[in-house]
């Protein structure tokens, strides 16, 4: 069978058909060409016109005048759509018409950053007029570094590296700052949260250096759809930032299925293994010999896949892939792939990003990828510019799969998840200031990020880091900065895991940070590191280490947090209707109690402990509303409290999907006498110290959430409740659902409703253009 | 390099002058003065030697005697015509010693050299410039007058400086603005000096000038020390803080004149030197990467004469074997050789090259084969101590093959 056909037999086949809960297609699409812009350099259009370009595609074109404009710009195409030529063209047109101009540019990580460039090594290869790329990372041979800094035109390097190795040697690089061009960031999308936040803090170094040698360069970014692009590049920048968002490549027609597993225990809810059900179908294209890849969320789950269908179809035809491998492999396999040697590859989000090995018709996601940004570059791994493709998600039972699976509109329709840093998070920004102190001394009335910065280097005056001295403030300490910051977390209050499994060998796994580790690390708990168990064997609280095991257990461990809530200060309030909504300051006391042994599957309670860990105090900022009083009468004692709660839990469940952020990056707190509003309150706030911005956000979409927290309510298929929606009925109660409906129906009053629908409309309408193929 | 401009310089206001009681404190107490130039105003303090002044084992003029040809032993190939045909006199009169003192050894931006030392000869004395930086605002101005005193001389001689003083301080004059201070040279005796003595657990020089130079610290301040004393210094303003510190910076500068003395008498005057067994050997090796043939033996069959310790016997005498190989002094060789088998030293490696000799130099197979034979048995009979048993069994095996088919086919 082709494909064509096989679509149609998934449609008809019962066991198939009736699992399938959506499918959308996407019509073809042909391609929007310009011509090669006038001043573009007639070596670089011929060596493009020899790869078979004989035009651009619109956004590559729009790119180019945008840039030569002197504006920063940020290009938000799928994959497959050249978008890495909106910045290679003019970095490389800069380049042959100034020798001495340099571009920087930034990948997430060391791995990633090769396969992104050759495009771009082809094309110098082409020219052959010496221009010089560089890779700069932590696998840079030392004495090869030497050369990279004179004569390098175009350093490649990440944004560790850059915190540690270039900025605070930026006289190692004078040449490099002296004529920066251009700043390139791939897949700028990726920064977000913590390391977004501490990424927007680097470039503002990045940016005051260049400054100090005379050099102003312009920003070019490639994101993935976001809700925000122009507002999160802004942030990350710190400058105005223009948009390309119309895709000119062309495409063939395109399907998205959406699975889920059929239920096979009523009462609990179980579903099929979708590991399996993502293999059964893998085999049906296989077997026809299509051409397909499977993606699977963890390093384990890869294996497991591999395993099944290497099984079937020999280690020949299927082959594996992640992050871990060496370049050469990777080579091999994308070479395979390319000559049909390779039928299909089983892979972690590894190859999410990467080379267009477009030769793919069909990707099939083993588990939601987490965003909806990431599920459109993981299918946008199938098809090519002139055939059909297919893509089918497989829905796993946790909370956020089955939520993207009922809501396919959430999906579809107008990009909700929104890419949320907050550079200004006074830890993060505190320690990046130190290390741009030791950059450069601070001169009176410079401002980094923030107005108030002439006291937070006061403060650091007073901790004997730094010293006001003739109108400047120089660096005062015998220690380096940006060696003790790391870019992944918000404090350096990390916990470290390490893995004692054989004594001999013990070795750190993972970082966790202190709010985490209360609930994740305590003595016995069970902790997953990449599809395998540990259990915290040890743990030392003073030294910030847990030492945990490999084992191998039928449940999972789930641990209570007391959590006290003090309300500092609030920045903004409305009133909806009767409620009260407000997001602020806040601090979180917090106490591991106990936790329960919860067996997989069954979700029954196998066992129990206490925690005995030291209360927390977090400050952080957080969005809350207000219930009137009535309610408690409405309700009774114990209703009100399964209501929040359960409101709480549901909020909790599907507040990361448009905050594209972890489940772990918010917590939920209810108080049915708070005593800053006096009345029946739920608490939304960011697990880390200073805020992320995360709770602000859900402070302007506090309607809309509400919205999607009563129809993900209505749709649940549990009775009284379970995880998924207001949590497991011994936690919320056997009324636990209903309070929660009658809660969030009050907080969807009529005429709020009303209003907001108005507000819709007119958005909507602004964007409706932005509906057709092309989508990530 | 971008023009300097005038917010460079120190603003200081005239309020700041007069409260500046430290400076002249530090005047009287350390013998300093503030040197005002077109960059601002900063410390320095001079000190002079007699050059008959001893420090160690020698005066501190006595460098004096060495021919420059002495000085250019020491060089790399590459740079031996970098003295050109002066005397001896000219040169030394151009050599500026420095040493710096810094807030810490992490390198990088942040990294001030607070103290810097430069030493150099001057109409009979040997002169000790120490700049000081009294407070941050200090730098510009010092930078400046450090430049034109590094720009008169035409050498540097430092120890570790190619790796940290050096690259610091031009650091240093990049965030100030101003074009990096070239020299002609740079001597950098930590290289030069692990040639001889890595042999000893510390290459320091605080542990050379005990070891090998006779210098004793009296009271010294402990390196890692110093930037705490100068961070204190510049919350208190109290010069007899940082007292210890300059005292600990002339010490250093005036060891490496004498160091390079030792170095050229260790390179030059070797039998007058007595050098150990272990110096000779190093020598022996610096030679021979150098491809000096003749001069590594020298060291090597003096080094072999001084040996008093076993397993320095043991590699001395495999190296001096090679050298006379490369010689084609076969006979002395082959002394050496059945000396080792004799005193049971070096495991296989006599065996070997007494087997390789006689099969390839001398054709007696038989003989050869008796060598082989015999580091067979003892690789048996002591295989626990061979961790490459495998291997070694297996070209030992491999030689006896060909030997023995070389026999059969008949000489």
């Amino acid at each position: 069978m082709n494909l064509s056909q096989i679509a149609s037999y998934l449609k008809e086949e019962n066991k198939y058909s009736g699992q399938i809960t959506n499918w959308e297609t996407i019509p073809e699409k042909e391609a929007d060409y310009v011509q090669f812009p006038s001043k573009i350099s007639p070596e670089l259009k011929e060596v493009l016109k020899e790869k078979g370009l004989k035009k651009l595609y619109s956004h590559q074109g729009e790119a180019y005048e945008i840039v030569d404009n002197g504006d920063n710009l940020i290009v938000v195409t799928p994959t497959a759509s050249g978008k890495t030529l909106c910045y290679n063209m003019p970095v490389l047109d800069t380049i042959l018409k100034d020798n001495n101009a340099r571009a920087l540019y930034l990948f997430p990580t060391k791995a990633l950053s090769q396969d992104q460039l050759t495009e771009l090594y082809d094309l110098i290869e082409r020219l052959d007029e010496g221009i010089k790329t560089y890779t700069y990372d932590g696998d840079t041979p030392v004495n090869a570094r030497k050369s990279i800094r004179r004569a390098g035109h175009i350093v490649i390097t990440n944004p560790d590296m850059l915190h540690t190795g270039i900025l605070p040697h930026h006289t190692k690089w004078i040449k490099l700052f002296e004529n920066l061009e251009y700043v390139v960031i791939d897949e700028i999308h990726n920064y977000r949260g913590v390391f977004g936040s501490h990424v927007a803090n680097v470039i503002r170094r990045l940016k005051r250096i260049c400054n100090f040698y005379g050099s102003d360069p312009q920003f070019i970014a490639s994101s993935a759809t976001i809700a925000n692009p122009v507002e999160f590049a802004e942030k990350m920048i710190g400058d105005q930032v223009k948009l390309i968002d119309e895709n000119g490549a062309p495409q063939g027609k395109k399907d998205i299925v959406f699975y889920n597993p059929p239920v096979v225990n009523r009462e609990l809810g179980i579903r099929r293994s979708y590991v399996l059900e993502a293999e059964k179908i893998a085999r049906i294209f296989l077997e026809n010999d299509i051409k397909s890849i499977i993606f699977a969320r963890s390093r384990l789950r890869t294996e497991i896949l591999l395993s099944y269908l290497q099984d079937k179809f020999g280690t020949q035809d299927i082959r594996g892939y992640r992050g871990g491998y060496l370049p050469g492999e990777r080579r091999e396999i994308e070479k395979g792939l390319r000559s049909g040697d390779i039928t299909g590859v089983v892979s972690t989000n590894a190859l999410e990003l990467g080379i267009d090995i477009g030769q793919l018709d069909v990707c099939i996601m083993a588990g939601y990828p987490g965003t909806i940004a990431s599920t459109w570059q993981q299918a946008g791994r199938a098809g090519r510019r002139n055939s059909r493709s297919l893509a089918v998600l497989v829905a796993s039972s946790s909370p956020l799969d089955q939520y993207i699976i009922e809501n396919p509109d959430f999906f579809f329709k107008k990009p909700v998840e929104s890419a949320l840093i907050n550079p200004n998070n006074l830890l993060i920004l505190m320690a990046h200031i130190k290390c741009a102190a030791f950059e450069l001394p601070f001169t009176d009335g410079e401002d980094f990020g923030v107005e108030t910065t002439e006291e937070i280097l006061s403060y650091l005056e007073d901790q004997r880091i730094l010293r006001h001295k003739g109108g400047r403030w120089h660096w005062m300490a015998d220690r380096y900065p940006a060696e003790d910051i790391s870019l992944r977390s918000a404090s350096s209050d990390d916990f470290a895991v390490v893995d004692r499994t054989s004594p001999a060998n013990s070795r750190v796994i993972a970082k966790v940070d202190h709010f985490a580790a209360l609930t994740t690390i305590h003595p016995h708990a069970i902790y997953i590191h990449e599809g395998n168990q540990y259990q915290v064997k040890e743990l030392d609280y003073e030294g910030k280490k847990a030492y945990v095991k490999k084992v191998d257990v039928n449940y999972y461990t789930d641990a209570n947090l007391a959590v006290d809530m003090r309300v500092l200060d609030h920045f903004d309030k409305k009133e909806i209707d009767k409620l009260e909504v407000e997001y602020g300051e806040v601090v979180v006391t917090a106490k591991a109690t106990m936790f329960k042994k919860v067996k997989f599957k069954t979700h029954e309670n196998v066992g129990y402990g206490d925690i005995n860990l030291p209360e927390m105090d977090m400050h952080t900022t957080a969005y809350w509303f207000s219930y009137p009083l009535e309610m408690i009468e409405k309700l009774g004692q114990k209703g009100i409290e399964s209501g929040l709660q359960g409101v709480a839990n549901l909020l909790e469940n599907i507040a990361p999907l448009p905050l594209m952020c972890d489940p772990h990056d918010i917590h939920s707190a209810t108080q049915v006498r708070s005593p800053y509003t006096a009345k029946p309150t739920i608490f939304i706030y960011d697990s880390y110290p200073g805020g992320l911005g995360l709770s602000e956000k859900l402070y302007r979409i506090h309607f809309d959430l509400l919205k999607r927290a009563e129809k993900h309510l209505d749709n649940c298929g549990c009775e009284d409740g379970c995880p998924a929606c207001v949590g497991p009925v011994n936690e919320v109660g056997m009324d636990g659902k209903n309070n929660a409906r009658i809660l969030i129906e009050e907080a969807l009053h009529d005429e709020a409703r009303e209003h907001q629908r108005e507000i819709e409309k007119t958005r909507y309408r602004s964007e409706i253009k932005k509906i057709s193929g092309g989508e990530e | 390099m971008k023009k300097l401009d005038t917010d460079q310089k120190s603003k200081k206001s005239q309020e700041e002058k007069n409260n500046q009681v430290s400076s002249s404190f530090i005047k009287e107490k350390l013998a300093g003065e503030i040197i005002e130039n077109e960059g601002g105003d900063f410390y320095k303090r001079e000190v002079h030697y007699d050059l008959a002044r001893n420090h160690g084992f020698y005066q501190i003029g006595e460098i004096f005697e060495h021919k420059f040809t002495d000085l250019k032993v020491i060089l790399n190939k590459k740079d031996k015509n970098i003295f050109k045909d002066k005397s001896i006199n000219d040169i030394l009169n151009n050599f500026l010693f420095i040493d710096t003192e810094t807030t810490g050894l992490m390198g990088g931006t942040g990294t001030l050299p607070f103290m810097i030392g430069a030493g150099y000869f001057k109409d009979n004395k040997f002169i000790v410039r120490q700049y000081f930086m009294r407070d941050y605002d200090d730098e510009y101005a010092l930078l400046l007058d450090l430049k034109k005193l590094i720009k008169a001389n035409d050498y540097l001689v430092s120890f570790n400086g190619k790796t940290f003083d050096l690259p610091l301080l031009e650091t240093r004059f990049v965030l100030n603005r101003m074009n990096k201070p070239e020299a002609d040279f740079h001597f950098d005796l930590l290289h030069i000096s692990r040639r001889v003595w890595n042999h000893l657990p510390s290459c320091s020089l605080g542990s050379l000038e005990n070891k090998i130079l006779d210098i004793y610290r009296r009271d010294d301040v402990p390196g890692s020390e110093i930037p705490k004393i100068y961070f204190k210094y510049l919350r208190k303003k109290d010069p007899l803080l940082v007292a210890p510190i300059f005292k600990h910076n002339l010490i250093d500068i005036v060891s490496l004149v004498i160091l390079l003395k030792h170095l050229l008498e260790v390179y030059n005057n070797t039998r007058n030197c007595q050098l150990s067994a272990n110096e000779l050997y190093n020598l022996g090796r610096h030679w021979e990467k150098k491809k000096e043939l003749k001069k590594s033996i020298d060291f090597l069959e003096e080094a072999r004469e001084k040996s008093q310790k076993y397993k320095l016997d043991e590699d001395i005498a495999k190296k001096l074997s090679w050298q006379y190989k490369r010689e084609d002094n076969w006979e002395k060789a082959v002394l050496i050789w059945d000396e080792m088998v004799e005193n049971k030293q070096g495991k296989l490696f006599p065996y070997r090259e007494l087997a390789k000799y006689y099969e390839h130099q001398l054709k007696d197979y038989q003989k050869a084969k008796y060598y082989v034979q015999q580091a067979l048995e003892i690789l048996l009979e002591k295989r626990v101590i061979f961790s490459d048993f495998e291997e070694e069994k297996e070209k030992l095996d491999h030689r006896l093959n060909r030997l023995v088919k070389k026999m059969e086919k008949g000489v």
